[in-house]
């Protein structure tokens, strides 16, 4: 077993970075109707459209 | 000035880690920083793109799982006993095109419907269940068109829709396809409307296998009748991206139109007067920062020389259907004919509605 510390930097007031406000805006704008889903597959349709499921 | 926290790892987990972050080519970065890679959206490998992707499908899964799964197992039983939009697929004409309608603010702008609804297009219309109102009262009807109506949405008012005057007027005639985790009353709606119902899956999680929604919902539509088979689309997320995939693969079209299908707003409106989307843009918010503008950008269309606005879900439902033309473009023309927004690149041809309908109305 390793044993170990972690040592948690209190967070100073400091201004979000400009990934997090980018972040922060898609968070706050909305979850659409329904959504994209992901196969491995890249380079072909298959993922598109299944006779049946 | 720090805390520390005492933890313990077993040898095994901690080689494991160290072995990620070695391959992840994080070895001379502090464990704070892999750490973070692991858990933000904006790990090296996502772009912009991606970023939003990952959040909103985020939001969406867990702000919509329930309603869907709960509309669905309502909707069993008719799903059981009505049509499968398979049926569709056995009128497919290859030869044929289709036009999809969205409800983009340049199909005003352009006064496309009075234009199609003075036209002789023979091909087959589908529009967007948002649109519908709006084509029918255009004079865009059954008896003088091929129409389709497509709903993928899971609240409940989008039965208002079949549920306008116009619509219980002309839905004899119209079909209607319907995804299987649409709300109740909309299948109720349509079909006191008159309109045939063809029910079709909305994949979302088919990725899990076996363990997803989507493989149950198949499982449990095939409880009744091992035969009956029910064809999955992609969404794209959109119900616009949604006719689009339908229009190839259950109606078999192989050149695609499409008009309202903007993804955008108009560049001249401000981003104070747009609620669109329901949610207002955060108060406060430099709209001058990097942040703000890689999250609402401006888009050039430089195949109508225009520019218009996109907020994030626009973004994410244009890069979708950008990415599926893309793999589609060998065997499916699309053609924008919106004349607007910020639909366009590769495999995609932009051209106007009149030349659309001159070219390709058969």
């Amino acid at each position: 077993m390793i044993k170990g510390n972690f040592k948690i930097e209190k967070i100073v007031q400091e201004e979000r970075s400009d990934q997090e406000l980018f972040e922060d805006l898609i968070a706050q704008s909305g979850v659409g109707s329904n959504m994209v889903f992901r196969t491995t597959k890249k380079d072909d349709d298959d993922e598109l459209f299944l006779d049946d499921l | 000035m720090s805390n520390s926290i005492p933890f313990e790892l077993s040898e095994k987990t901690y080689n494991k880690l160290l072995k990620i972050k070695n391959e992840k080519g994080l070895s001379k970065n502090t464990w704070d920083e892999f750490i973070n890679s692991l858990i933000s959206y904006g790990n090296e490998n996502n772009t912009n793109a991606k970023i939003i992707e990952n959040i909103i499908r985020k939001n969406a899964i867990t702000y919509w799982y329930e309603s869907w799964v709960r509309n669905f197992s309502i909707n069993l039983t008719n799903i059981w006993n009505d049509k499968s939009a398979q049926d569709l697929i056995h009128t497919k004409n290859h030869y044929t095109s289709a036009l999809i309608i969205g409800r983009g603010p340049s199909i005003k702008k352009f006064n496309h419907l009075k234009l199609l609804s003075e036209s002789n297009f023979k091909g087959s219309i589908v529009c967007t269940d948002g649109s519908l109102p709006d084509v029918l009262n255009a004079g865009i009807t059954p008896d003088k068109f091929n129409l389709f109506v497509v709903t993928i949405d899971a609240q409940e008012n989008q039965k208002s829709l079949y549920e306008h005057p116009v619509t219980l007027q002309f839905g004899k005639g119209i079909k209607c396809i319907l995804s299987t985790t649409a709300h109740p009353t909309v299948h109720n709606a349509a079909k006191n409307a008159g309109m045939d119902v063809f029910w079709i899956h909305t994949l979302f999680d088919h990725e899990k296998g076996k363990k997803s929604f989507n493989q149950i919902q198949g499982i449990m539509t095939r409880a009744k009748n091992s035969e009956k088979k029910i064809p999955a689309i992609q969404t794209g997320a959109n119900v616009g991206t949604s006719a689009w995939v339908i229009a190839w693969s259950i109606l078999g079209c192989k050149n695609i139109g499409m008009i309202g299908i903007d993804l955008g707003y108009d560049d001249d409106i401000s981003w104070k007067n747009i609620r669109y989307h329901g949610n207002p843009i955060p108060e406060n918010i430099d709209m001058n920062s990097s942040a703000f503008k890689k999250a609402y950008p401006t888009v050039h269309n430089p195949d109508y020389g225009c520019n218009c606005k996109q907020d994030p879900l626009f973004q994410y439902y244009c890069n979708a259907l950008k990415e599926f033309i893309q793999k589609t473009k060998d065997k499916i023309n699309t053609i924008n004919a919106t004349e607007g927004g910020a639909l366009f690149g590769d495999g995609i041809k932009c051209i106007t509605l009149k030349e659309f309908l001159q070219n390709y109305n058969f």
